[in-house]
């Protein structure tokens, strides 16, 4: 095991020397503002409090410091068009001499939309002239009997849209132990071992073949690259939420993901998907273990994709961020509700990590990955922590009057000291690094934008840029409030169930709205109150947070609106270049979700099993390659055939519980007969 | 699913025929013939389908050897790529009754392979040595203690 060596082509001095400039810039940047910071506190609030004070000030300092830095050295290497060193790059024309598997693993997803995507990729791919080497294995966890009816109708049809050059593989797990990771190491315990690489999709990935083909050719000309991750960028948005997220991910994203690649560089991290992995560099490091303990810290690791990453690394593996590697997409949830929902589940896979991150042999630039993983949930609690201490200090002084002489006797009073310019001009400082950023993203952005009305597509990006800005500064606080109570749920040993993500673009009605958000509502106003009555000089100060508090409930619903979203565009707001040039295979993908769409309409379920023969045939024929038959009770499957003898021979309307479906999708007999059953009654 | 009993034995073959993609008029045609070249005079009901199941689980078999699964499974896998090779046009019971080499290898062209053959391999979990908040306090213990 070459553990933590030099394992690619590159100085370590030279790495080392780029870890030291970010790391080195954060720490000394985080050093002179908490001096500054300790200097300006107000001399009069009790000592406690001050501490408390700079210790959270220290904490979010860094985290926005890091980021800050993070990005200055991203932005100076997209300025000089850097590639990221120590990788071997090859020629596109490279013949690959392994074979690749691209693996979707789906879990109640909409199928409609993978098996699009999928064929997009395959017939992307076919253009590449090397589509013989790849497969693709839907790696299905659907526990929904409906979606699995879907699932197989739509394997089937999109089958007589593959290219013949590239198997589409379909199974799906009876048993979905330790969910997405379980169902990756189900495939690489299988099949693991015909394959050389397999690159990891999820529902929503779409790659372009050029990028796909240039990730395998990557993959075979460096062999100690155990992951190579290409960045995802956001399409497809449509609701307002979504689209300021996708134009922020397209704008910032760049100068993030150069940022990270440029002191990471063989010690990145897996995202968990949209990336390859080598197979034998992966089934020798990353078979999880189950952490000692009870959940939410114990038990099966959740977020599966850092822990993997680090064992990669850990087994002398390198692992790669390439933002090279364009033509790597995926969809952002619609709405800020959704959002949050994915943010609970990710938010508890990081907490998880706490454990990990102090376990014996990682190499540290991994244990930076966790606490960066943990420090993303973490700074909100951090934040909101800040704010009140803050306002208790600002409450003490209207309350408390300075007292000018202590019991001890003295010559002069003892002045209370506050130094209002060193805060404000900390809390600018502050500012700057969170703003500054985006307008180096907007730079580069300008800079690489192609084609006519140049001046036009700079106006709109910077308008654009601004109304971000404004909108993300109303959604910051309540995504604070959601982060601070799952940090607070997750303390307190609170778990979350595995659902899958919302994809599709439902908007958030009033009702839900206001179930979500009457708490932030409440504070906002009640903070706002307390600001006017005690503490006015914090009115304005105040007023970003307690505004984006007191409107969630309206941002909320507004954001999710399909159509205000349309408007936006219309009117020339968050707009990415794909959407003027879109890619090729996003168009595909898209053409691809018209041709599935009559095999969609029909509304699968257990009674297109009992009259359908392909979809029978297809569903009989499956359920050898579905592993071992769930737990379901004799009760179940007889009130499911009562229900079906009623259905076929009465035509009363079945309504199964899906305990009863899946019941009855297992019983081979009983679908056989049915479908024989549904025939002669059809006389 | 007592319905099946109350069929005649033709009717049966009939509809099973029908689930291969045989229209209504050819599938009563051909019903009386498949039976009784199949020799399967003597079964009624629920033995038919699975004498029928049989005969076509032993032809999957034998043309596609790496397939596994039930009776039925294996069945289903061979009528997929009769349905898809659109049979009943082309061979009609034919497909039951004899070997045809075209017909053969235009079924092994149509079939659906759902999974490759497994070539298993070996994920063991990996050791993740998460400190014991005792011995990690102890360790620190330790290191005071040394110290003095």
């Amino acid at each position: 095991m070459k553990q933590f060596n030099n394992i690619y082509n590159m100085n370590m001095k030279h790495i080392w020397i780029r870890r030291l400039s970010v790391f080195g810039l954060m720490f000394l940047s985080t050093f002179f503002a908490s001096i500054k910071w300790m200097i300006s506190l107000p001399t009069d609030a009790s000592l406690w409090l001050r501490v408390l004070m700079i210790s959270l000030f220290i904490l979010t300092f860094a985290w926005i410091s890091l980021f800050f830095w993070s990005s200055v050295f991203g932005f100076i290497e997209l300025l000089r068009r850097r590639k990221v060193p120590g990788i071997k790059w090859v020629s596109s024309q490279t013949a690959l001499k392994h074979k690749i598997a691209l693996l979707m693993p789906i879990y109640n997803e909409n199928p409609e939309s993978v098996f699009a995507n999928l064929l997009a990729m395959a017939h992307d791919l076919e253009k590449t002239g090397q589509s013989s080497s790849f497969d693709i294995f839907v790696l299905s966890d659907t526990t929904k009997a409906d979606v699995w009816i879907a699932e197989e109708a739509l394997w089937m049809e999109a089958q007589k849209h593959m290219p013949d050059s590239i198997h589409l593989y379909y199974r799906r797990r009876a048993r979905n132990i330790a969910r997405k990771s379980g169902n990756i190491e189900d495939f690489c315990i299988k099949w693991g071992a015909l394959y050389e690489s397999m690159l990891v999709l999820d529902a929503d990935s779409l790659m372009s073949g050029t990028t796909i083909l240039t990730m395998a050719q990557l993959m075979e000309a460096n062999t100690q690259a155990g992951i190579i991750q290409a960045p995802p960028m956001m399409v497809n948005s449509k609701t307002l939420f979504s689209r300021i997220q996708q134009f922020a991910g397209k704008i910032y994203g760049p100068i993030v993901s150069a940022g990270l690649a440029y002191w990471q560089v063989g010690d990145s991290n897996y995202w968990g998907h949209n990336a390859i992995i080598r197979v034998k560099a992966f089934m020798e490091c990353c078979g999880l273990p189950i952490l000692p303990g009870k959940a939410p810290f114990g038990g099966m690791i959740l977020s599966h994709d850092f822990v993997e990453a680090a064992l990669i690394r850990r087994g002398g593996w390198s692992a790669w961020l390439l933002p090279e590697l364009k033509g790597s997409f995926e969809e952002c949830p619609p709405t800020l509700i959704d959002y949050a929902i994915r943010d609970r589940r990710w938010c508890q896979g990081n907490m998880q990590h706490m454990k990990i991150l102090i376990s014996k042999k990682l190499h540290p630039i991994s244990r930076v990955h966790f606490t960066i993983g943990i420090m993303s949930y973490l700074a909100s609690p951090i934040w909101l922590c800040f704010l009140i201490v803050g306002l208790i200090i600002a409450l003490g002084r209207e309350f408390f009057p300075p007292v000018y002489f202590s019991d001890v006797r003295t010559l002069f009073p003892m002045w209370p000291i506050f130094d209002k310019i060193g805060t404000i001009s900390l809390l600018f400082l502050s500012l700057f690094m969170l703003v500054f950023p985006k307008f180096l993203g907007l730079f580069i952005a300008i800079r690489d934008e192609q084609g006519k009305h140049k001046i036009q597509k700079t106006v709109d990006l910077a308008k654009s840029v601004v109304a971000e800005i404004v909108l993300s500064a109303l959604i910051a606080p309540i995504m604070m409030m959601f982060q601070s109570r799952f940090v607070f749920e997750i303390f307190t040993g609170h778990t979350v169930a595995w659902n899958t993500q919302q994809r599709d673009n439902l908007q958030t009605d009033l009702q839900t709205a206001v179930r979500c958000h009457w708490v932030h509502t409440v504070l906002g106003i009640l903070t706002l109150l307390i600001v006017v009555l005690y503490v006015r000089p914090l009115f304005w100060w105040m007023l970003p947070i307690t505004m984006g508090l007191i409107l969630s409930i309206p941002i909320s619903v507004i954001t999710s609106k399909t159509d205000i979203g349309i408007w936006a565009k219309k009117q020339r707001f968050f707009i990415i270049p794909e959407e003027i040039h879109i890619p090729d295979v996003i168009k595909k993908a898209r053409r691809y979700v018209q041709i599935l769409e009559p095999a969609t309409k029909k509304n699968y379920g257990v009674d297109s099993v009992v009259t359908n023969n392909e979809l029978n045939a297809v569903h009989l024929m499956l359920l050898s390659v579905n592993g071992p038959k769930p737990d379901t009770t004799f009760e179940q499957l007889q009130n499911a055939q009562m229900k079906l003898e009623n259905y076929l021979n009465y035509h009363v309307p079945m309504q199964m519980t899906n305990e009863e479906k899946i019941a009855l999708l297992y019983d081979e007999e009983i679908l056989i007969k049915s479908l024989i059953i549904s025939k002669i009654n059809a006389h | 699913m007592v319905a099946l009993t109350i069929q005649s034995a033709d009717d049966i073959v009939g509809a099973y025929l029908q689930t291969f993609g045989f229209s209504k008029t050819k599938a009563k045609e051909q019903a009386p013939v498949l039976r009784k070249q199949l020799k399967l005079d003597d079964a009624i009901g629920d033995n038919l389908v699975l004498h029928l199941n049989k005969h076509l689980a032993k032809k999957a078999s034998d043309l596609f050897p790496d397939i596994k699964g039930t009776e039925e499974e294996r069945a289903a896998f061979i009528k997929m790529a009769y349905l898809r090779a659109n049979g009943s046009e082309l061979w009609g019971i034919d497909f039951w009754l004899g070997k045809n080499k075209t017909m053969e290898d235009i079924l092994i062209q149509k079939a659906l392979i759902a999974i490759p053959s497994p070539c298993i391999g070996l994920m063991k979990p990996q050791p993740i040595e998460v400190p014991h908040a005792s011995s990690f306090f102890m360790r620190i213990r330790q290191l005071f203690e040394r110290k003095k």
